[in-house]
């Protein structure tokens, strides 16, 4: 058998790239390392996956995985469309989404997911990082976890309605220029 | 390459070798836009589209220097991934069929080294890529075996990549991020420089990629063979062949040197139809 330049090219693209496909279809085309968060290493909670590790490189899928948090609430809590790819989406993705709410010096992204996780799962976080979260995944910390005063004091004065006729205004400013309004009607 | 257009008996109008600069520049323009999109996605920025893998992680000489940790571990070196041992698999299947393809065709180090040797050939003509004596050239050629040793034996002791402060193909990709190491400037400088004289300097004496992939040189199913018996001796296809191989006194090329690009064969440089093919053992 003989073989001329044409079939060359042809043979290469096609063994190239169907395999990359078959290790994708199969799972194996990892371009980037396996997301494993850090340990907490010591007191209470020693042991548990520690929630500040994560990157925004971490897909939806790894932290579902290490944190396990089904899919299905970390898609609610975000606000991701139903057609998103919500095992591969990445933290930082977010940033992209909510990119729009810079202009009011507030942002919902890989700190957001931090943040979200360790109350979901009743882990230690430091809360004067100023942080906001979705009011989806307000909802449903309020629902899922185990919240104390301060925590859910905190939510409530950083939680952004993300809905489609929404403005960006944290619950209280809204709840505030309810009541100013109410006044001025007065 | 098509330069022997005589009127010899059975010579058809010559293939000029549109097809493989295409699938080079196809793979260099490829490579090219991933280490770009790699950079743009860190700035969140990146074409969803297209891969925005690191340059390592879709190196298939990645996958090889990770065979031993992999082995012992079950890790990869750092910065390598899966994705560099299932190119591996892909270039090995290759150069099991038909040798060392990845460096006649893929490898965008050795296009832009095929490339940039074009203005030494224009400058030296006949001369270029014949200034080393081949009773020293003949050994220096050996030397990458030794280059492939001395890193598969420092990343697999070490477990990173070692060497890359000096790779001459990161820095091709990466000079304009500032991102490259002055090692990996000097070598890839000293490389561009020689190949003004030398065709594809790096491959022949120090790429440890090209050294193990010329192994499957000595038993690929495709092969260079030359019919002697139609064989008019001009001498073409040696003067057509980048890494020196004296295609015109031997039947079957087994040589560890062969890249795979055909320019020795009856569709470039042969000008009698038939006697230089790319073939398996039956194939005349
Ligand atoms: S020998 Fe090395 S640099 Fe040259 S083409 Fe092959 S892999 Fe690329
Ligand atoms: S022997 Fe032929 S195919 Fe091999 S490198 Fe030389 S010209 Fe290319």
């Amino acid at each position: 058998m003989k073989m001329k330049s044409i079939s060359i090219a042809i043979i290469i693209f096609l063994i190239v790239f169907s395999g990359i496909e078959l290790a994708k279809i199969t799972g194996y085309w990892r371009t980037e390392s396996l997301k494993i968060p850090i340990k907490i290493k010591t007191g209470e909670f020693a042991g548990e996956y520690n929630p500040e590790d994560i990157r925004g490189s971490y897909r939806f899928s790894d932290i579902a995985k290490y944190f396990e948090i089904p899919l299905e609430d970390l898609q609610k809590a975000f606000g991701l469309p139903a057609d998103e790819d919500v095992a591969n989406f990445q933290c930082k993705e977010l940033k992209e989404i909510y990119g729009y709410l810079e202009e009011e010096g507030k942002e919902i992204g890989t700190g957001s997911v931090r943040l979200f996780v360790a109350l979901y799962k009743g882990l230690p976080y430091d809360l004067s990082e100023d942080t906001c979260l979705p009011l989806p995944a307000v909802e449903i910390l309020k629902e899922r976890a185990n919240l104390s005063d301060e925590q859910i004091k905190y939510l409530e004065t950083h939680s952004i309605d993300i809905s489609e006729d929404s403005t960006t205004k944290t619950e209280l400013e809204k709840e505030e220029a309810t009541v100013e309004k109410e006044d001025s009607d007065v | 390459m098509a330069k022997s257009n005589q009127t010899v008996k059975g010579v058809k109008t010559k293939e000029k070798g549109y097809i493989r600069l295409f699938v080079q520049i196809f793979f260099f323009t490829l490579v090219g836009l991933i280490v770009i999109n790699h950079a743009l996605e860190e700035s969140g920025k990146g074409i969803s589209w297209l891969s925005s893998a690191s340059l390592h992680a879709i190196c298939p000489f990645g996958g090889v220097v990770s065979i031993y940790k992999f082995v012992t571990t079950g890790m990869f070196v750092k910065k390598i991934h899966e994705s560099s041992f299932v190119l591996m698999f892909i270039m090995f299947i290759l150069a099991v069929g038909f040798g060392p393809l990845f460096c006649g065709w893929i490898c965008p180090l050795g296009s832009f080294q095929e490339w940039f040797g074009k203005i030494g050939k224009k400058i030296f003509k006949k001369r270029y890529n014949n200034f080393i004596p081949n009773k020293y050239d003949k050994y220096l050629r050996y030397l990458r075996y030794g280059m492939l040793a001395l890193i598969i034996y420092k990343t697999a002791t070490l477990g990173y990549l070692v060497f890359w402060n000096f790779d001459p193909y990161y820095t091709l990709f990466n000079f304009w991020t500032g991102e490259v190491a002055i090692g990996g400037l000097i070598v890839l400088g000293i490389i561009i420089l020689a190949s003004l004289f030398v065709e594809r300097p790096w491959c022949k004496y120090l790429c440890p990629y090209g050294a193990l992939l010329g192994i499957f040189n000595t038993f690929r199913i495709f092969k260079i063979k030359r019919n002697p018996s139609t064989c008019i001796s001009c001498g073409a296809c040696d003067r057509a062949c980048p890494m020196n191989i004296t295609v015109s006194k031997s039947r079957v090329v087994r040589n560890h040197q062969c890249i795979s690009c055909l320019k020795c064969t009856s569709e470039y440089a042969c000008p009698v139809a038939g006697t230089v093919q790319f073939a398996t053992k039956g194939g005349e």
